[in-house]
């Protein structure tokens, strides 16, 4: 290598950061989970960030189809809640709702600002799933999570966004308890088999 | 029991809704951006399907004692919009 111009050397020794900096500031940002029973990857688009490409995951754990001893897996699908909690975002499932849903509901939870109130139900569905709180999905893939010691109600898509999230009042749902409340929604627990 | 699956239109005023109130058991979750009833909580009626229509019509009744106003904040009504003809398509 001595007999190389010393420009030559310097353009060599950059090379291999030229070629990190471009895949990583270009590369498109995306994770992955595999579905073993069906034989497929699973592969979430942050640029789209509702998308998980070519499958419903929501109605994929609706059926049962992630049903047998892949958690790792679905554990590593729920990561994708922390993607967004990552970025900050609100996600919130249709913007023009989020004036309702926390004009009626940001109180419950102290919410200075309707991005504050979206954030913290994207925050608790993230830690809900880490912390395997209760969890029911509705066969229309409805993501429902219920937090009994603080009575904290989330509903999300099956894309992660928040459709609704509050504090159940039994006068509202007329039911004796809000774990009654709880107990009358629809669907199957990922979290048993 | 009046069905609200098939029929995108709020039973408590008539608006018509871009969500399903209902699928089966399972609540849209949304609000009525006209009246403002939320699917899934005002109306679950202690899971009690057939006890939502007495909901649907107390819930009617404040509305129109209220003055039948738009509730929603990031909707707008749409234009030229009319609550008493609006009303009208389901006391029909």
């Amino acid at each position: 290598m001595n007999f190389l111009p010393t420009l030559t050397k310097i353009r060599l020794c950059l090379l291999p950061l030229a070629v990190f900096l471009a895949v990583t500031i270009f590369a498109p940002s995306a994770t992955f989970a595999y579905d073993r029973h069906n034989q497929v990857k699973l592969t979430y688009d942050s640029s789209r960030e509702s998308a998980f490409l070519g499958y419903d995951v929501g109605s994929m754990l609706a059926r049962g189809d992630m049903e047998n001893g892949i958690a790792g897996d679905r554990v590593r699908f729920f990561k994708f809640g922390e993607l967004l909690a990552a970025k900050g975002a609100t996600h919130w499932a249709n913007p023009k709702t989020l004036a309702d849903h926390f004009g009626r509901h940001g109180a419950d939870f102290g919410a200075k600002s309707a991005d504050d109130y979206a954030r913290t139900a994207s925050d608790f569905f993230r830690r809900s799933q880490a912390e395997r709180l209760p969890t029911k999905i509705a066969p229309d893939g409805t993501i429902r999570v219920y937090d009994p010691k603080n009575n904290i109600f989330g509903s999300y898509n099956p894309s992660g966004t928040t459709k609704t999230f509050y504090k159940p009042d039994p006068a509202q749902h007329k039911l004796p308890s809000n774990l009654d409340y709880w107990n009358k929604q629809p669907g199957a627990s990922p979290w048993q088999p | 029991m009046a069905t609200v699956e098939s029929n995108p239109r709020c039973p408590v005023c008539g608006y018509d809704l871009d969500f399903t109130p209902w699928k089966g058991e399972s609540a849209a979750d949304e609000m009525c951006p006209c009246c403002g009833i939320q699917f899934g909580y005002d109306d679950f009626a202690g899971g009690q399907p057939e006890l939502r229509p007495r909901i649907y019509a107390q819930w009617r009744d404040k509305w129109m004692r209220e003055g039948m106003r738009w509730s929603s904040r990031g909707i707008e009504p749409p234009p030229g919009w009319n609550a008493a003809e609006q009303l009208r398509r389901i006391q029909t």
